[in-house]
């Protein structure tokens, strides 16, 4: 139960109960605000009634050609309001302005490897692996490790050419990107 | 004629490459040799400025580029080059007239014109933009250009006086509606300006009108922004176009039956349509058609298909609550089809494991009677299917059973509880976190315990009864479990806030601060964050590492000012007219930062203690660091802040009468506009005495001084007895050094008064001197022992400089009759402050001896003064207790007794 909406710039002084979490980063004012003069129409949140903030996917869109497509860059949902359909909610909404407004092929993400919950939950909204890459997160204590860049076609990608099976096998590097 | 060619790039490059490794003076050795043989070459007097401006010459840097500019230059990588100078240094204006220059010499050139829409955009010159779009419209025929034009009218519009307002955004109207009949208006953030400028004058019925005109792909662009169907449904609203109004969030709500916006604008439809006797086209009253039966009706249906899922969602059982209170509250003589009673207890029956349910309900729970508070909880528990063998319905227990304790809290069953039950109820939940514990092995080192919010509720519990019974003792309690229970769930920020919070109630500092860093607080959170450590941080003499915190926050200012403007300069670039107004806003509540302001006048206080250990020191840092025109506390100052500090983000179940744990947890006031103004006038005085001229500038500030530390204690004020004092103190001083003044220009009479003064200060500082303190138990040092001891040093710190400031201008004057009784006087000054430091000092010996030995003294009355928890009593924790009360407790405490030690014996 939730209000999904456009991220106001000022939701920036409020999202501590969100961004407090370990494995959500906050990042500068430029980050934020650049997605938000360019695709304000991907960075979203699900408000609670008592109009606290529950979680909030950043993306846009990108490449050239076929590979013209949503990204999403991030998405977090406070750790008392998991489980409650909150990411599907917004993942949707990004799919959908992804195909409508901006006529993507396709979706995609980058997840790491270990985080098992996340991945299984793309799978289940439809995304799958398109391939591995290696050391994409590198935090500085050498803790590297691999993602998986997983995606999902759009109606426009009649073929399914953005995906392929197996894609954990398709091993690249970050250069490659 | 300003042109580049005149030196080649060969040349020019290295240069380049010198400045961007920053290796400045290589850059200059190389622009000056080039300039030798070219003086007048535009490029390199610019680049030359550049890296004079680099190297902190700016002075040198304005004038050479001053030069430059004279000439007019046009070509890019000078107007670069100056631009990197001014816009650092804020001389937006000079870029604007740069640029504006180049473009009269090349009207044609595009992208010229474009950075001089941008400086303007910087330079916040709203009039100057309008224009400069305008101009660039013609000359380019983008459409783009255009939409700047209107968007800067409305900008106009905003920051004018309303009568010029209105003229400005009916301006912006007319061309608005002149870009769409010639077909120009193409995106749905043209759209969005549209709207802006329709609601900025309320005109609801046409901004309806214009979306449901769309041409068909523009309309089709935006059915898909959630914006702009929330502009939309509002206006439906606005407008009472309730029928239509329902159809819209019936189709949301059928794609999404989560959508709480949805349901509100379905309900507030359903009571319009309900309570008027409105009438549709064909003269039949609405509510024969639509009544609360087909709400009931409509939800009722939207619950069937949840409930037949998997994952049901609560939206239409939550907006059942919402319809049902609102007839309770609206319509007294109509009965609710179910009581909010009974739709409560079948909603946690469906969604009591979700940790969401404590507050999906808490807003239907408000006119509970304690009757059925209780027999709701009973409900509740008896729902929970305890002996259940499944692990993942176990874990789903777990939450059930937060949810419980949760919501008893809420309903204020706990209240009336005596000591020995409550603390048998935080052993109930200690309990509970323990078993919970089992299913929890295989989680990640980055997620929390199931049964983390039992340990929560357990220190609100301890808190409660330290507030009722003001015995540490209980706090000690709560942070053995809250450190505990955060070994297992390392990043539980929960955890780390209410730690931070308690043990600064116990006058510890050096913990929270390293809590405070596990956390990884920056950019936007050092704004609303920083102030759970940097609040009255003076208070535990730990200067360094207090000034540093602070100082750790100033970033994100200075971020702002240089990050913000380039972004709003990126919404013009991508046309994202929705945002402009939202970023200029975001910019102006950092920059106006209430905490900002906090955060500065801290230092200050700091940084003026750590600099007067040494006379010359502290005169220099008045000379050279207080500069008055920074230390605003008038009150459209003040009034013009904003406060973005985060209070609500630690996690509250108390009733809604209660305070928050928040509110609970704080030792002192939280900061406020008069503790901002004294903090402001304060070092304003030192500075006024320093400087030695217009005294007359005094006056006003002693009085304001007076006035704020005279200000009746209510609830919310943010200063306390203490900072009254300092107030009162540094208003005396003032005082002191006005009437010597006027001793030296000859009146007699004010010797008296001098000497009046002096003995009230005299006594003021015996009154304060904390000898109340002379038997401090260790179980009952806390904060305000720690912050009773630095403020009195703090005190007698004013006392001393201003002394000083007074002495040296006798010693400055040859030795003329009556010096020598003003002499003494001040004398008796300062033996009083020295004598009170001494006994000072003396008690604060004894207390760090105490805590030397002290610990196992204190554990033994921790367990025993009250009821001790079981999880106290447990040997096994024994190492851990111990481990905390040496290492947390006792270590901060020494650290801030012998700094204040140290502070004293710099000053007897």
């Amino acid at each position: 139960m939730s209000e999904l909406r456009r991220f106001k710039t000022t939701d920036l002084f409020r999202f501590n109960n969100v961004n407090l979490d370990v494995l959500t980063e906050t990042y500068n004012i430029s980050f934020y605000l650049t997605y938000l003069a360019r695709w304000p129409d991907l960075f979203c949140v699900q408000e609670s009634p008592s109009g606290t903030i529950m979680g909030y996917i950043m993306g846009k869109a990108e490449g050239r050609n076929k590979d013209w497509h949503g990204h999403v860059t991030a998405i977090t949902v406070a750790p008392e309001y998991r489980r409650l359909g909150l990411a599907d909610g917004m993942m949707k909404l990004l799919e959908n302005v992804s195909e409508k407004i901006y006529d993507g092929y396709f979706v995609d993400l980058f997840v790491r490897v270990s985080n098992k919950v996340a991945i299984g939950m793309y799978k289940k909204f439809g995304y799958s692996v398109f391939r591995r890459v290696n050391g994409y997160y590198s935090s500085g204590d050498n803790n590297e490790e691999d993602a998986f860049d997983m995606r999902k076609p759009l109606p426009r990608d009649e073929n399914r050419e953005s995906v392929i099976e197996n894609g954990e096998n398709n091993i690249v590097k970050p250069e490659d990107l | 004629m300003a042109s580049i060619t005149d030196v080649s790039e060969r040349k020019i490059r290295p240069i380049y490459e010198a400045i961007e490794i920053s290796n400045y003076k290589s850059a200059l050795t190389q622009c000056n040799k080039l300039l030798k043989k070219q003086p007048e070459a535009l490029i390199l007097k610019a680049l030359k400025g550049l890296i004079l401006e680099r190297t902190g010459k700016t002075e040198e840097a304005l004038q050479l580029c001053s030069q430059v500019k004279e000439k007019k230059p046009f070509d890019e990588p000078i107007l670069q080059a100056l631009t990197m100078v001014y816009r650092p240094l804020g001389k937006h204006d000079e870029i604007v007239q740069l640029y504006e220059n180049a473009v009269r010499q090349n009207p044609n050139n595009e992208e010229l014109a474009n950075h001089w829409f941008m400086a303007l955009v910087r330079n916040n010159d709203y009039k100057g933009q309008q224009q400069a779009g305008l101009k660039l419209h013609k000359t380019f025929k983008v459409n783009k250009y255009l939409f700047w034009s209107i968007m800067s009218l409305v900008l106009q519009a905003e920051n004018a006086p309303e009568s010029q307002s209105t003229i400005f955004i009916s301006l912006a109207e007319r061309m608005m509606i002149k870009a769409v009949s010639e077909e120009r208006m193409k995106t749905t953030e043209e759209v969005h300006l549209y709207m802006i400028i329709l609601l900025k004058q309320n005109k609801f019925k046409e901004a309806l009108e214009v979306l449901e005109n769309l041409k068909v792909d523009l309309a089709q662009k935006c059915e898909n922004d959630t914006e702009m169907i929330h502009i939309r449904n509002d206006l439906l609203l606005k407008t009472g176009n309730w029928i239509k109004a329902i159809d819209a969030s019936k189709s949301s709500l059928e794609v999404n039956a989560d959508d709480w916006k949805a349901y509100l604008i379905y309900i507030d439809s359903i009571f319009h349509i309900i309570e008027s006797d409105e009438k549709d086209e064909n003269g039949e009253s609405l509510n024969k058609k639509l009544n609360l039966d087909d709400a009931r009706e409509f939800l009722y249906s939207l619950q069937n298909k949840e409930s037949q899922s998997n994952d049901a969602k609560r939206g239409p059982f939550l907006a059942e609550l919402e319809l049902e209170k609102r007839v309770v509250s609206i319509k007294k003589e109509i009965k609710p089809a179910k009581e909010i009673e009974t739709l409560v207890i079948e909603y946690i029956r469906k969604f009591g494991e979700k940790s969401s349910c404590f507050e999906d309900l808490k807003p239907y729970l408000k006119d509970f009677s304690l009757e059925t508070s209780k027999k709701f909880i009973e409900e509740f528990k008896a729902s929970i299917d305890n002996n259940c063998e499944d692990e993942k319905l176990k874990i789903r227990n777990i939450q059930k059973n937060i949810n419980v304790y949760k919501l008893e809290r809420y309903l204020g069953l706990l209240s009336d509880i005596n000591e020995s039950d409550a603390i048998a109820y935080v052993d109930k939940l200690w309990k509970s976190y323990e078993d919970a514990l089992q299913y929890g092995s295989n989680l990640l080192d980055t997620e929390n315990q199931y049964g983390d919010d039992f340990v929560i509720l357990a220190s609100h519990i301890l808190i409660d009864l330290y507030n009722k019974k003001g015995q540490n003792s209980f706090l000690y309690h709560a942070i053995f479990l809250l450190d505990n229970a955060l070994h297992k769930s390392k990043y539980n920020f929960q955890f780390k806030l209410l730690l931070i919070r308690l043990y600064r109630a116990l006058g510890i500092i050096l913990e929270p601060l390293e809590l405070y860093k596990s956390m990884d607080i920056k950019h936007v959170q050092l704004d609303t964050m920083s102030h759970y450590v940097c609040e009255r941080s003076s208070s535990f003499a730990i200067y360094e590492d207090a000034i540093q915190a602070c100082y750790d926050t100033l970033p994100i200012y200075r971020n702002n000012d240089v990050e913000t403007p380039e972004m709003i300069v990126q919404a013009y670039k991508y046309a994202t007219f929705s945002k402009i107004q939202e970023f200029i806003q975001f910019r102006k509540e950092l920059d106006n930062s209430l905490q900002k302001i906090l955060i500065d006048r801290e230092i200050i206080r700091l940084e003026f203690l750590t600099m007067s250990k040494d006379f010359k020191n502290i005169m220099e840092y008045l000379e050279k660091e207080i500069d008055t025109s920074d230390l605003n506390y008038d009150d459209s100052f003040c009034t013009s802040r904003y406060d973005n500090r985060d209070f609500v983000v630690m996690n509250n179940y108390n009733s809604s009468q209660s305070k928050t744990v928040e509110e609970d947890t704080r030792v002192s006031p939280k900061l406020d506009n008069t503790w901002l103004k004294i903090f402001s006038i304060v070092p304003q005085i030192f500075k006024v005495m320093h400087n030695n001229n217009n005294i007359d500038s005094l006056i006003p500030l002693i009085e304001e001084l007076e006035n704020s530390v005279k200000l009746e204690n209510k609830e919310g004020l943010g200063i306390t007895l203490e900072e009254r004092h300092i107030g009162k103190t540094v208003a005396s001083l003032g005082r002191l050094y006005v009437t010597f003044k006027e001793v030296q220009r000859g009146q007699k009479e004010s010797v008296e008064k001098l000497s009046k003064i002096i003995d009230e200060i005299i006594s003021a500082l015996k009154d304060t001197f904390t000898k109340e303190f002379s038997e401090i138990k260790l179980q009952e040092l806390s904060w305000k022992h720690m912050y009773r001891f630095s403020t009195f040093i703090e005190t007698c710190n004013y006392i001393i400089v201003a002394n000083k400031i007074v002495n040296e201008m006798i010693n400055v004057k040859n030795k003329k009759s009556g010096n020598k009784e003003l002499a003494q006087m001040l004398q008796a000054l300062s033996t009083s402050v020295k004598q009170n430091l001494e006994s000072t000092k003396k008690q604060l010996n004894d207390l760090n001896e105490k805590i030397k030995n002290g610990n196992d003294d204190l554990l033994s009355h921790i367990k025993s003064e009250n009821n001790c928890t079981e999880f106290c009593k447990n040997d096994e924790n024994l190492q851990l207790i111990k481990g905390i009360l040496a290492d947390k407790v006792s270590l901060s405490w020494k650290s801030s007794i012998e700094s204040m030690i140290q502070a004293i014996e710099f000053r007897i």
